[in-house]
């Protein structure tokens, strides 16, 4: 959702949300792991689930870093690229350079390995029909409906999200409108920054904590947005269940190792087909 | 008694879309609220850029701007929208995406209040807008994006309102109808600056007329007049018309 959102207002293809929810995913693991506790973020649980009041306060943390790291660098190279007249190909060679930035730092910090929000083994519980499910996916689940919400609402019903659109649909006219669309852009990284946190918290808490985790999920990233519709969250929510059903569903009937080819295949037929995506709208 | 102010006043004004290569040349212009003028010439003549100068939608400008007797030059868009005009351009005047409620809205962005009021004011002055207000933009006619653009304007309660060509590309049945409301805007309060191609319809409702060639104004008379100037006729309402080729004016008149 806050790669659409990037794409949708801004027009960048930002390659380094991936390693913004890498960024996300590790400050919240420096919450709940042992250097947190150290600071009395000490674990505890909710009912079922596998984490307690350590993870959620590490999400805040994601969110908040995460966010001034987005305004950082649009500040320090998005800003002034667009000054100088960059286009949409240097946008996204500038952030490929970051994604490379971002996600050497993450490793020099905490090296290679893989790591887990809480160590054990987290049993799934039955459902419907014999579906297995764990209790964390649920809450992954709300998270992400809610934050969908949540964007829609900002972008549909509030003053500054419909300045956001504005300033995506005609800046220059927004601009004459008196929207101070530099900060309509500062506060546009600034949601995307806090929903790549989330969405890298989710992942390392669905997954687990690895340096080049949200780089890898890239290319299903864009291939959910390219299929949703770029700009639109419900969009971008749909297109990354359809993406990752459609991933698992794949290795029925190909070779578990091609299958991070699946989104390259949606990306391709859904650009033949209906390049404006599922819910994208004509401009 | 006091001297009538005009509520825009540029001299000896120069500007362009690059430094050092100017434009429009040295021109004088005043509006006063209970006009409408109307400014006319060949493709090319500076028009659209004298009107983006004036508001300051210009990266390059020398000489002075005042509004309402204060200096404004060097004023930026917003600035100018905040002080009281409103700017209308030629194209890509509506966000397209965006409902008729939320171009106008966004119209409105730099209200502090009276938002909802303002926009029943301003779609009462739209019919064609009215009762439709969650319509996107880009399902709407010509005439009626025209007429959004112009509403999106009216937002912010503007004192003069400025029209890049607000005919261009309309039937002359909507053009007629654009023009009766632009009149009726002007009725209410509001002196209008319009840049229009289609000169002989835009001088039947204006008070004043200039005309524009080379980026210079070479004429300049009321509106009545212009229409009966055998040398605005021949030269340029013809010409708009199809008929003619070449504009001549064989007298510059820099006031």
């Amino acid at each position: 959702m806050g790669l659409t959102l990037i794409f949708g207002v801004l027009g960048i293809a930002d390659f380094a949300h991936g390693d913004k929810m890498g960024w996300g995913m590790f400050l919240a693991f420096f919450i709940v792991s042992s250097e947190g506790a150290n600071l009395g973020f000490a674990g505890g649980r909710f009912g079922s689930l596998s984490f307690g009041w350590g993870l959620i306060v590490g999400l805040l943390v994601a969110m908040i870093g995460v966010a001034l790291i987005s305004v950082v660098l649009e500040r320090l190279v998005f800003r002034r690229l667009r000054v100088t007249g960059g286009g949409f190909f240097v946008f996204a060679i500038a952030s490929l350079g970051m994604s490379i930035m971002l996600r050497a730092v993450i490793q020099l910090i905490w090296g290679p390995s893989n790591f887990r929000y809480t160590p054990g083994i987290h049993p799934a519980i039955e459902i419907l029909g014999g579906i297995k499910v764990k209790p964390d996916q649920f809450f992954i689940v709300g998270i992400t409906v809610l934050a969908a919400v949540l964007l829609y609402w900002l972008l549909y019903r509030t003053r500054f999200g419909k300045a956001m659109r504005a300033t995506s649909d005609n800046p220059g006219l927004a601009e004459a409108s008196g929207i101070d669309t530099d900060r309509i852009r500062t506060g546009t990284w600034i949601v995307a920054g806090i929903l790549g946190a989330l969405a890298g918290v989710m992942l390392g808490l669905q997954a687990e904590v690895r340096f080049d985790a949200g780089f890898r999920l890239l290319l299903p990233l864009f291939a959910a947005v390219i299929l949703g519709g770029i700009g639109n969250p419900w969009g971008a929510l749909i297109g990354g269940l359809t993406v990752g059903i459609a991933q698992e569903l794949s290795t029925q009937w190909i070779n578990t190792g091609l299958k991070p080819g699946v989104p390259f295949v949606i990306v391709i037929v859904v650009l033949l087909l209906r390049p404006r995506g599922l819910f994208g709208q004509v401009r | 008694m006091t001297e009538r102010q005009p509520l825009l006043q540029v001299k000896e004004f120069f500007g362009g879309y690059v430094d050092g290569i100017d434009i429009i040349h040295d021109v004088a212009l005043d509006l006063y609220r209970d006009e409408i003028l109307t400014i006319i010439g060949p493709n090319g003549a500076g028009k659209s850029t004298l009107l983006k100068a004036i508001v300051g939608a210009l990266p390059y400008e020398r000489g002075t701007r005042s509004f309402q007797g204060a200096d404004v030059s060097g004023w930026s868009t917003p600035r100018m929208i905040a002080a009281g005009v409103g700017y209308v351009p030629q194209v890509d005047n509506i966000f397209t995406s965006m409902s008729i409620t939320e171009n106008l809205e966004m119209g409105g962005y730099m209200r502090k209040e009276g938002l909802r009021e303002r926009i029943a004011e301003v779609l009462a002055m739209f019919p064609d807008l009215e009762g439709r207000p969650r319509e996107r933009a880009s399902r709407l006619s010509g005439g009626q994006r025209q007429m959004l653009a112009m509403a999106r304007a009216l937002m912010l309660d503007p004192i003069m309102l400025c029209l890049d060509e607000p005919t261009a590309a309309l039937s002359p049945a909507a053009r007629g109808e654009l023009l009766s409301r632009i009149y009726r805007i002007h009725m209410s309060g509001v002196g209008i600056l319009m840049v229009e191609q289609n000169a002989t319809e835009a001088l039947v409702w204006s008070d004043r007329g200039v005309v524009m060639v080379d980026g210079e104004k070479a004429l300049e008379g009321t509106g009545a007049d212009m229409l009966t100037s055998p040398e605005v006729g021949r030269a340029f309402l013809g010409q708009a018309e199809g008929e003619g080729e070449g504009f001549t004016i064989e007298e510059g008149s820099h006031s």
